[in-house]
This record gives structure tokens, sequence and C-alpha cells, in this order.
């Protein structure tokens, strides 16, 4: 028995997109492991590619998907990327399930809840109807839906936002899967409910012993939840380290970016945000060099020619991907230089930036 | 009906100034919505306003009110002397150009069918017939503002541009009639971090180079702390809270300004992660809760709340609260630490 194996090992996944514009490259080489029981969070902007990599996880890509040999993913030493249609079907739900951003959207609205909940219980688990129920009930009451009997026989409408969701989470949680993939499933939602349903899938995660994959863009929501983080950017991973290590020691200016674009209630009033110049760049195009040097503000020649691969920092398990790692005297000095000049290798006017 | 109180009114130096606003929707079968019950708010010229609370708490409904869209069901609205809700639908019509909105979601708040230029210039080609050139240099001026290169964009249309260039062009549709006021209602929910940061920094710029005065409300303490100078914390169509945003963190007197508070995830995993939450489900505005609206969620709940309303009083400098049982907080606390004219 391999009983030390992670329970998922993903290994230089890529998933490409056949589109009208091109082959635009979603994922580009991700790679990393997660322990049973363990939450990692993914960070990143819209389009990073973090929700397609979870979805790549899942095997659920639309058929214009490419995924390119060498791309591997073993759950539970199983490669998902063989399983038949079938074997598929029985695979999502009882080894891994996700809940997604829209609760509304991702409930079907003309069925009750009741019936949305039981309904993968009596086709994995071959339960009856009234089995089901009393499990649906059970789990209604695990997620924290007051009067669960009548909200079982109410329709996704007549719930909340918060409601909603932890009816999905309700329905993931339904056949006990391994693993539970959460694309955002908090940016819909106001800041307390937010709160409610972060603190809920952190008790449930360890009432039920179930991995986590936690996505969001905002690294305040993963910093009190994950045990790991791994930072996405344009596709590929930029950062990754356990969740103190990344905070004390962001290497990656991205990372950096991101963390000091976050409004902080400690701060005085009117303080400006340090926001992130530009967009990320089209990944229908290639990209020379790291992805990032056009909004970095330590770009030098190196990082517009050269494209730097993640590696093992050496502490903690910490990997990063940057020639110039924030807090490193390289660094420094490469501020330097481009403040001198007032725009970086990249082009990055640092006197713009400042403005916007 | 009972307001919320007066006192922290700044009497005839405000902008606008809106009293015992009451808004109240049919729901069928006799049954109304409370949306919003009876609040008063000023604004002084230049200053940023922020209304937070949880969705339902009736923010929206109070800004989309101030611009009688549609009309509150009581109350008054004043903007720069002139009451709102008594004025004729064509002086309305006038009055609303120097008060516009910018809305949550950037991308559908914009025709999908019309270039750029033209979504920018509508206002003013209603407004001034003499539109041409002066109205494409007004155009130009606005969107270079926000930061868009007008040659690059005015001829391209809103599916071309993310989320958070779409609302860069309604910042730049709403500055164009070059209004007095702008009610921004969460402007940046529908954003990523990043790109909220770029337009929480955008809009303080404009209001600095256009003298704006805004309205910003949204429901995450931590944005409306950010931008604005005085904050207004609702909750079920009530005021619970006012004060200056530093003050408001540092002694939040009123239990549900606390837990919202700690609801704000912190980016910082040595700061352990609150165990105080919310407990429950905001109750139904049709049949709101007796007494305190915020009772049957609140940790400090006493006889005394079912029965009596609070009203707002001031526990401090500038600082006003709605509770029977508010926080300690010290008496002289000293200002808001941020002034208009900063």
């Amino acid at each position: 028995m391999a009983a030390e194996r992670p329970l998922l090992e993903v290994e230089n996944l890529r998933t490409y997109f056949d589109t009208p514009r091109g082959i635009l490259k979603a994922v580009d080489g991700v790679s990393f492991t997660l322990d049973k029981g363990e939450t990692i969070g993914i960070v990143g902007e819209s389009g990073s590619g973090k929700s397609v990599l979870v979805r790549s996880i899942m095997n659920i890509l639309t058929s214009n998907a490419i995924v390119p040999d060498g791309s591997e993913v073993f759950f539970d030493g199983k490669d998902t990327r063989n399983l038949s249609r079938s074997e598929a079907k029985h695979f999502w739900g009882t080894q891994m399930a996700m809940i997604f951003q829209d609760p509304m959207t991702s409930l079907n609205p003309v069925k009750k809840v009741g019936i949305q909940i039981t309904e993968s219980i009596r086709y994995h688990l071959g339960a009856s109807k009234q089995e089901a129920m009393d499990r649906a009930l059970e789990l209604m009451v695990q997620v924290g839906i007051p009067e669960p009997r009548k909200r079982l026989k109410e329709y996704p409408h007549q719930l909340s936002g918060g409601m909603r969701q932890r009816v999905t989470i309700a329905i993931a949680l339904a056949c006990n899967p391994k693993l539970l993939i959460a694309d955002e499933p908090t940016t819909a939602l106001d800041v307390t409910v937010q709160k409610q349903i972060l603190d809920l899938l952190a008790s449930l995660q360890e009432e039920l012993g179930m991995a986590m994959i936690l996505i969001t863009h905002d690294l305040g929501v993963v910093a009190g939840r994950a045990r790991r983080i791994g930072v996405m950017y344009a596709g590929k991973m930029v950062e990754t380290a356990d969740t103190t290590t990344l905070f004390h020691h962001m290497n990656h200016p991205y990372t950096e970016a991101l963390f000091k674009s976050i409004p902080r209630v400690e701060h005085q009033s009117h303080t400006r945000l340090d926001a992130i110049s530009g967009r990320p760049p089209d990944m229908v195009l290639d990209l020379v060099g790291c992805r990032f040097a056009p909004r970095c503000r330590y770009a030098q020649e190196q990082c517009t020619t050269e494209e730097p691969e993640l590696f093992d920092t050496g502490q903690f398990g910490h990997r990063q991907a940057c020639f110039y790692p924030v807090g490193s005297p390289e660094n420094a000095e490469a501020l330097a230089a481009n403040q001198a000049t007032g725009i970086t290798a990249a082009g990055l006017d640092l006197t713009a930036a400042a403005v916007s | 009906m009972a307001g919320t109180g007066k006192v922290h009114m700044r009497g005839d130096e405000a902008l606008v100034t809106v009293e015992d606003l009451v808004m109240e929707f049919p729901a069928g079968r006799r049954a109304v919505v409370h949306a919003v019950s009876g609040i008063s708010f000023d604004i002084l010229e230049g200053e940023t306003l922020g209304l937070v609370g949880e969705s339902g708490c009736g923010k929206s409904t109070t800004g989309r009110a101030m611009m009688q869209l549609p009309p509150p069901t009581a109350g008054s609205v004043r903007f720069d002397g002139v009451e709102m809700t008594e004025l004729s639908k064509e002086d309305l019509r006038r009055t609303r150009t120097r008060m516009q909105m910018i809305f949550q979601d950037p991308i559908s708040s914009l025709n999908p069918r019309r270039k750029v230029k033209d979504i920018v210039a509508e206002g003013l080609s209603i407004w001034h017939n003499d539109a041409g050139e002066m109205a494409v240099q007004k155009v130009n001026e606005v969107l270079d503002a926000v930061g868009l290169d007008p040659e690059v964009v005015s001829d391209r249309r809103p599916h071309q541009f993310s989320g958070g260039q779409c609302q860069r062009i309604c910042i730049a549709r709403a500055l164009v009639l070059d209004p007095k006021v702008i009610i921004c209602d969460e402007p940046v929910s529908a954003l990523d971090v990043s790109v909220q940061a770029q337009i929480l920094n955008l809009l303080e710029e404009m209001k600095e180079r256009y003298g704006l005065t805004l309205v910003f409300i949204a429901h995450d303490l931590a944005v409306v702390k950010n931008v604005s100078d005085r904050v207004v914390v609702m909750y079920l169509g009530k005021v619970c809270e006012v004060a200056g945003p530093d003050t408001l963190y540092a002694h939040p007197a009123h239990p549900y300004t606390d837990v919202l508070l700690a609801s704000i995830p912190e980016p910082d995993p040595d700061h352990p992660v609150s165990d105080r939450q919310i407990e429950g489900e905001l109750p139904s505005p049709i049949n709101p809760p007796s007494g305190c609206r915020f009772r049957t969620r609140c940790e400090k709940v006493q006889d005394l709340c079912s029965e009596e309303e609070p009203e707002l009083r001031e526990i401090a400098t500038d600082h006003y609260v709605a509770c029977h049982f508010p926080n300690e907080v010290p008496v002289s606390v000293n200002g808001n630490g941020s002034s208009d004219d900063s």
C-alpha cells in the first residue's frame, strides 16, 4: 500500500483551449500535491487559470479543451484523465466534489432543494427515497440551515444567497467526498455571510477529514483557512509555500502586489492603495520571458527574455519563480535601477504606475 | 413611524440632507416590505459618505431613493437647497444631471450594442443640442481622466473590456455632465482585489479633480473605510451607528458594527480567525422585529431591546449609536483622522 502517497498529485498539468483566435493556454504547466485532509488555497486574479485548473483536475472540461501529453493528475493513485465516462460519473461526488461561485446558477431553479440533495445520494449510494431524505435532513442540519424540514420542500429562489451556498455545500458533501473543491465559494456573498460559510467549511473539513482546494482572488480569505497557498498568474504557479512562510517571506513580486492591493482596516482612511497597474497578458499570444514582467516594478532585461521556472528556495518547501525575489539584495538593486531611469526593462513607467 | 434619530445631523451646511426617509414596497396580500424605515443623514460638500451593511439592509434602496428612483414613500431629500421629492418631472430630470450613479455590475450597466464614445456622450447629447466638436472633446477628456486612451477605446463596445475597464467607462459616463454628487452603489464588489484597488484609487482622484461629493455604498467595511470621511452603518432599514471611519474601526459601539468588523478576512495568518460570527439570518423586512431590529441576532440583547426602539445618541465626539447597551468607547476621541481638504 502506498499509504504515504499524497491524495492528489498534479504534475505539469497543461490545459489549452482551441478558440477562434488561436490556442489559449489557460493552464500552462502547473504541479502541486495535496495530502489527505489538507487545505490548499489557490489565489490569483480573474483569468489566471485557477478555475480551469480545478476543472481539469475534476476532468469536467468543455469539448474544445486540449490537454497535451505529459499532463498528469493522480487522485488516490489513480489517473483521473483515463477514466471512462461511466467511471467518471461515480467518481464525481463520491471522491471529489465541487462547489461553485454563484449558488443561484449552480442550483436548478425548478427543483426543490430536497430533490437536488437526494439526487446524488440515490444515484451513487443506491439509497431508498426515505433513506435519502433522512440523509438530506442530516446534511441540512450539518451545514447549519435553520428549519431544515421546511427548507427541503422549498425552491432555491426562496432562500437567501448564504442559504443557497449552504445547500450546494450539502449537495457536495452528500456522498462523503475525499476532496472538496471550492471555487470562489464566497465571492458572491456579503462579508458576514462569507465568514459564516468559511467557518462552516473549516469545521466540516475537520469533522469529515476531507482535503480541500479553496480558490479565491482574495489573499485575506485563505490567510486563516489554508495550510498552504499557491499563487497563480497567467496560467502558471508563481509561488507556493505554507501559509505562514508565504505571508512572512513573500518572494514573488506578484504575491507582494496582490497583498498590497487589499484595503486594510488598520490603515487610516484615504490611504492610497498600491494597485497593480495594467492587466494580465493575453494568453493566446506566445509569451516570452516572465509573464508578470510588464506589470512588475522590479523587471530587468533578463525578465523580458527568459522565463523563470518555479524552484525550491530550500526553506520550508517554499517554491517561487522570480529572478529578483522580493526581499533579496538583487531585488533592491533592480528596484533602485528602475527608479533611477523611471522605467522598467519591460517598459512599465514607474512614475505613471504611481498614478493608477 | 419612529425614525432613528437626528442628533448626528449637521444642519444647513450640508449639500445633501436626507430626513426620515421611508421606502416601502407592496409585497402582495397587503404585506409591505419595509426596506428603509425612517433614516436620516447628511453629506457635506466634498465629503465621502460610506453606507455599509449586509444585503437587504436598504443601503442601495437609500441610494436610489436619493435619486428619486423611485421616489421615497415618505421623508425628504434636499440637494443643494432643493427639495427633490417635490420637483416636477422636468425639474427632476434637470437636477439629476448633477447627481449621478455608478452601479455594482459594470458590464450589465453598459449597453452592449453601443460604442464607448456614444455611451459616454449620451448625457451630453441629451442636454446640449450643440453636441459636436465640444462633446467629443469632453468625452475624450473624461475617458482620459479615468485612465482609458480615447483613441483606442472610443469605437469599441463594452464586451471588449474587462470588468475593471467597464467600471472606468461607467465612471466616465457619470462624470461627463460635471455632477456634484455621485452615488456609487457597490462599485467594486464585482471586481478582483487588484482591480478593486485601481477603481478605489481612481474614485479618490476623480473626487479631488472634479470636486465631487460621493456616497459610497458597500458591504465591506474595509473598503468603505478606505474611501469615506464619515460612515453610516445600516441594518434592516435603520441606522445603527454613525462615525468617522477611523473612530468606527477603533471603537465600534454598536454590536452589529463589531460583528461586521470581525467578519473582514485578515490577510495575516498570525491574526487568529475571529470566533465571532453573526448568528442566523436577516429577519424578514416584511415583518421586522419590534424595538431594536438587530435584537434577534445580538449577543447583548435584553428585555428592553424588544420593547423600545433605540434612537441615535452621541456617545463621543462625532460618534453616534442607536443601541441601548453600546460598547464602552472613550468619550473624547480625537477626530476622524481625516479632513475633506487633505
